[in-house]
């Protein structure tokens, strides 16, 4: 049974940006992607970067605060040179630590972007998906594991030159 | 393989599948142990005690520290609960609250207010010294009534205290709760 799923890959469902997406610990829904060019005379460092932002729903379906939400979406194919996301939060623009169950957040995510790379005109996402395993093959204790991917989404990139990134 | 073998396997097997799955598994055989009170009831654990003072329920906090001031906004309420701690035999720090809905669902303290001075997870305990200090929280309101909050020295310490605290009726929702570091939170 695995090697039939490996020999013949089921194709990855495409979602649409604002569409509900269920990754098994979280409801994602991807609302859109921008480019913000570096500011050079900026005063905050990350404001002198390059960056992409895309822009989140997320909700918590589990039973416990988590932040796992960082793992979930993946820029495909990978860029060289790009680095993990920081996350923030829509509600007070701080950079955001974890999400509460059933609670629905507005989550800001800016990907420095390498400075030798052209700016994408469009960014494929990957979401992955969770599993709840009753007992680890570790510990044999309750927690939620990363799964296949669940689906792609592919998000026109506009830049966007007079917001500022957070 | 003779037919008494294979019914002694097939025994031995439904058995071991029979202990897999109704033997408590390693996070409840170390999981931390409840020690259960009320509020305003001093509470010990192993290593520390606590006493809660007073809870409160907000729709939004005015935080002033540092030298700036803003307001957190949250999709629930922010439940405020302050307490008193002290440790027991050496100096311990408590850094884990979270909040047991009546479902069982868990809601970690909130990290939005992780600086904040008056955190009681921001400060050392010693034996014999009382401190003040507060806990935050974001909660759906829906998951407010039959909850307990949970405060230990550590989110994963295996076969440590827990204690957990029935609040009791909390009032009813304010507007708005300020908070200043210069007044230990207030």
């Amino acid at each position: 049974m695995a090697i039939y799923a490996a020999a013949n890959p089921e194709t990855l469902a495409m979602a649409k940006a604002g569409e509900d997406i269920d990754t098994g610990q979280w409801r994602v829904n991807v609302v859109g992607a921008h480019f913000v060019p570096a500011k050079k005379d900026a005063a905050a460092y990350i404001d002198r970067q390059n960056s992409v932002v895309v822009d989140f729903n997320f909700t918590n379906l589990s039973a416990a605060t988590s932040n796992l939400f960082a793992r979930v979406a993946k820029v495909d194919p990978p860029v060289a040179g790009l680095g993990e996301p920081t996350f923030y939060l829509g509600r007070d623009k701080s950079i955001l630590f974890d999400l509460h169950p059933g609670m629905a957040e507005y989550v800001t995510a800016v990907w420095k972007w390498p400075d030798n790379t052209p700016p994408p005109q469009s960014l494929r996402l990957v979401l992955g998906g969770q599993i709840f395993k009753k007992r680890d093959n570790l510990f044999g204790t309750p927690g939620w594991l990363p799964g296949s991917p669940v689906a792609s989404v592919t998000l026109p990139v506009e830049v966007k030159t007079d917001e500022a990134t957070q | 393989m003779s037919l008494r073998t294979i019914v002694a396997l097939t025994a031995a097997a439904a058995v071991l599948y029979g202990l897999q799955q109704t033997r408590p598994g390693y996070a409840d055989i170390t999981r931390p142990l409840a020690v259960t009170g009320v509020a305003g009831e001093r509470l010990s654990g192993r290593e520390f005690t606590v006493q809660v003072t007073n809870a409160r329920l907000a729709k939004r906090l005015q935080v002033t520290a540092y030298g700036q001031s803003r307001i957190l906004t949250t999709s629930g309420v922010w439940l405020i609960v302050n307490l008193k701690a002290e440790a027991r035999n050496k100096t311990v720090a408590i850094t884990a609250a979270s909040w047991r809905g009546p479902t069982g669902i868990q809601f970690d303290a909130s990290q939005r207010l992780s600086t904040f001075p008056s955190l009681i997870s921001g400060q050392r305990l010693e034996p014999g010294i009382e401190k003040s200090g507060q806990v935050f929280l974001e909660i759906p309101p829906d998951q407010l009534d039959g909850g307990v909050l949970l405060i230990a020295r550590g989110p994963f310490i295996p076969l440590d205290s827990e204690i957990t605290v029935d609040l009791g009726s909390l009032p009813a929702s304010v507007e708005e709760i300020s908070l200043d570091a210069r007044r230990n939170g207030g």
